[in-house]
């Protein structure tokens, strides 16, 4: 049992796990922050993953595919901007039906540009490559930080990045302060549609980049429904962490992490249908905690 | 006195209309550099227009505004802003999420290579501004946890670290204690006496008198009075702003108080964050009596109302009406019994504002006192009754079917007071009766809750307007922090005296200047 849960293995796929989760869930952390209530993540990534796939077969290049998905995350999320900003929708309602609508259309594409269904491999995909990194050369972090895929390493910088233009810019605080309080935002000359619309962007730049990572990971193929829940995973980790971008990756990692153990318990020969629970479990009980924790705290306040 | 002064800022001419309501009408003003210049009306009287003009949140229909002599159009608040305008909102524009530091500099940070934050550089500013002006603030802590005093600073350094030349105060004493405002107005001298100019918006007679140094009255959109403090009593700027005599005393009744309609036995009540708010009150009110409670916003008079009314659970202690035990009774069965409830929301939680005028003035009794004919409502007695409420509360509408939206503030509160003071009630449960509404109508429902006493109802008045609690109560208690404290009777305790306990028995130190880091 300890074998698995600290295995190389099971490190080694949660960084690869985390990462489509910390892309989506650190920049969907902007739009959170400026207080635009957005869980289409789901569908921004399952789009992307689709004209990632697309970009990467007709070029063979993964970067080539990775813009198409970063574009596809922009047009989706300004749609999503656009219903909610300028035509008064509202957001949960926008997000219900992007989502439903995603999975429709990605599995129309595929049977109508690639005229296959379920799922699509081809040799022309070309997947992201890996990285060796000599200083990653040392006894175990070998074997789980070294030789990942390049976005898993761009994962973790762009959360200090994140990190440091949350709390350390102008536009970090003023995203902060428009999603704390509009008006008085207003009254100090920040112009809140224009925040919003920048975080609801930079949400769907880093959703596409995360719907790129699934199919150019390293599978080179695309499978219907292939986000499969992870932008509301995402979505929750927005929420454990507050929107604060180490807290939010930390999040994802631990969803990677129980995600990581499945592999591992059932190679051991636990019952799959119990190991996968596994990561649903862990998304409840570390938000059961995390309110917990919440509920203490207004304890201490009284 | 100050006449010498150059005239900093001049309206001329200034015509504001929405549709058919003339806001401001041909309104001409001067404020001279170094003068506190008060604005005075009632509520729609165009105080606040006139200012959302000066800071151009909105722009005049006609008229110049001259800044030192020439004369400016603004491209926004922000460039009225960068000509030395600052507001100070009623409603605080603060980040309660973030530092006092932070809410300051938003929106004019001071950077570092262009991109970051330059927290130094702009710490630095601000301590050189509240060391100029004496201002003392806690700039590390969260504005969250701070008090009222000493937010309203916040505000103040706030438009003075953009450069405010004239500093216009809305209403800023409504959530201040006396000693808050006393507090206030020594900043406010000092910031006077280095050259900068403040208009201060008020409907407070007697602040305007201590403060001011010129007053102008706005009635219906239009100066009818610039005058000085020295040449005016309260009353005479009274009838300037409603345009006849008032006087704001209540004329008291002599009456007989019987026995109590309600006990409160060591009751505790927590809010929706699982603070506790009220700590262990005891309180009776007897029939035919005003009880006032005074206090400080957020003192927990609210979570105590809502316990007593039935809409928040009590973690202890009892309620009795009429010496039965009501405690874990719901709202509907307390109004059954005879207990009314003013409540401080007018527009969220006494009136349905989409609803109409009949709908408003049955909403809560439409079971409990016989408007239902077997399950239909009754229309014919429900027209009488709302009648009488419009007639007897003099509610201005044209029908009875009119949306309560379309009405005035005041109209709105005559009609939710007319609502629950017609009832047979035993017990009212008033709160802020009187917030934001002219004096005409204050004036009325202070009357009238005066005469509901006399006719042997209980009355439990929770006001955060001082002067209302002392004008009205036959017996005031203050809260403090969750508990309440006694007040004495009637003209038991100067202003001062029920200030001092509303700050804490004298020790908390919420007078303003001093507090702080």
């Amino acid at each position: 049992m300890l074998q698995v849960m600290f295995s190389t293995v099971t490190l080694a796929a949660m960084f690869r796990l985390a990462t489509p989760l910390i892309l989506a869930a650190v920049g969907g952390s902007f739009g959170d922050r400026a207080g635009v209530f957005n869980i289409a993540l789901e569908s921004f990534m399952l789009s992307a993953a689709f004209f990632a796939t697309l970009g990467s077969y007709l070029t063979r290049s993964p970067y080539v595919g990775a813009l198409a998905g970063i574009l596809t995350g922009l047009v989706f999320s300004a749609v999503f901007g656009f219903f909610v900003f300028h035509l008064g929708s509202n957001g949960l309602v926008v997000s219900i039906a992007l989502n439903s609508g995603a999975w429709g259309f990605t599995t129309l594409l595929l049977t109508t540009v690639f005229g296959t269904r379920g799922a699509f491999i081809d040799n022309n995909i070309q997947s992201f490559p890996a990285l060796d990194i000599p200083f990653l050369r040392l006894p175990y972090l070998d074997a789980v930080l070294n030789h990942q895929n390049v976005l898993v390493y761009f994962a973790l910088v762009f959360v200090a990045a994140a990190a440091v233009v949350m709390y350390k810019t102008p536009f970090g605080l003023r995203v902060r302060g428009v999603g704390i309080n509009e008006k008085a935002s207003q009254t100090a000359g920040v112009n809140v549609l224009g925040y919003r619309w920048i975080a609801t962007l930079i949400t769907g730049v880093f959703v596409g980049l995360a719907g790129a990572f699934l199919p150019l990971c390293g599978v080179s193929m695309f499978a219907e429904n292939m986000s499969a829940g992870r932008g509301f995973l995402a979505v929750a980790a927005i929420m454990v962490g507050k929107g604060n971008p180490v807290k939010v990756a930390l999040s994802c990692l631990l969803f990677a992490y129980a995600d990581a153990l499945t592999i591992g318990f059932q190679n051991m020969g636990v019952p799959s249908q119990i190991v996968m629970t596994l990561p649903y479990a862990a998304t409840i009980l570390v938000l059961f905690v995390a309110n917990i924790k919440k509920a203490k705290h207004a304890d201490i306040d009284a | 006195m100050k006449s010498e002064q150059p005239v900093v800022l001049e309206l001329r001419g200034i015509c504001k209309n929405f549709g058919a309501l003339a806001a401001n009408k041909n309104i001409d003003l001067k404020v001279r550099r170094g003068t506190v210049h008060a604005i005075i009306g009632e509520n729609g009287a165009g105080k606040s227009t006139l200012m959302n003009i000066i800071s151009d949140i909105y722009q005049a229909d006609a008229g110049d505004i001259l800044l030192n002599g020439e004369k400016v159009v603004f491209k926004g608040p922000m460039d009225a802003c960068a000509h030395g305008i600052g507001m100070v909102y009623q409603e605080f524009m603060l980040f309660p999420d973030l530092t006092v530091l932070d809410n300051i500099m938003m929106g004019f940070e001071k950077r570092r290579g262009g991109i970051f934050i330059d927290r130094k550089k702009t710490r630095a500013a601000i301590e050189e501004i509240c060391r100029t002006y004496h201002f003392n603030i806690p700039l590390d802590e969260k504005v969250k946890g701070l008090a009222v005093a000493v937010l309203q600073q916040v505000e103040i350094v706030k438009v003075l670290y953009k450069g405010a030349d004239i500093i216009i105060l809305d209403e800023p004493t409504s959530v201040l204690t006396p000693q808050g405002i006393e507090g206030l107005f020594d900043a406010i001298r000092f910031l006077v006496g280095t050259g900068k100019t403040v208009l201060f918006i008020t409907h407070k007679l007697k602040e305007v008198m201590e403060i001011s140094d010129y007053i102008t009255v706005l009635k219906n959109g239009e100066v009818t009075g610039n005058v000085r403090p020295d040449e005016v009593d309260e009353a005479a700027l009274a009838s300037l702003m409603v345009g006849r005599e008032v006087i704001l005393t209540a004329q008291k009744v002599e009456k007989q108080v019987a026995a109590p309609v309600l006990e409160v036995k060591g009751l505790h009540v927590r809010d929706n964050d699982g603070n506790e708010r009220v700590k262990g009150v005891d309180l009776a009110v007897r029939a035919g009596e005003i009880v006032g409670v005074a206090g400080v916003a957020g003192s927990g008079q609210k979570e105590l109302v809502e316990a007593l009314f039935g809409l928040r659970e009590a973690q202890e202690g009892r309620v009795l009406f009429e010496g039965a035990d009501i405690t874990s009774k719901s709202c509907r069965e307390r109004r059954c019994l005879g207990v009314g409830y003013v409540p401080q929301d007018r527009l969220g939680e006494g009136a349905n504002v989409e609803g109409s005028i009949w709908q408003n003035a049955i909403m809560g009794y439409h079971i409990a006192h016989g408007f239902k004919r077997k399950l239909l409502l009754d229309r014919r007695e429900i027209d009488a009754f709302s009648g009488q409420v419009v007639k007897q509360f003099a509610v201005k509408t044209p029908t009875l079917e009119t949306r309560v939206r379309t009405l005035s503030g005041g109209n709105i509160q005559k009609l939710i007071v007319g609502r629950e003071f017609l009832q047979k009630n035993k017990l009212l449960i008033v709160e802020d009766p009187t917030r934001g509404i002219d004096i005409g109508a204050i004036e009325f429902i202070w009357k009238k809750i005066i005469e509901l006493a006399s006719e042997g109802v209980g009355i439990l008045l929770v006001s955060h307007e001082l002067n209302e609690v002392m004008e009205l109560s036959d017996r005031i208690v203050v809260m403090y922090d969750g508990k309440l404290f006694d007040g004495g009777n009637a003209g038991e305790l100067t202003e001062q005296e029920i200030g001092l306990l509303m700050a804490g028995g004298g020790t908390a130190d919420e007078s303003g200047r001093k507090r702080g880091a």
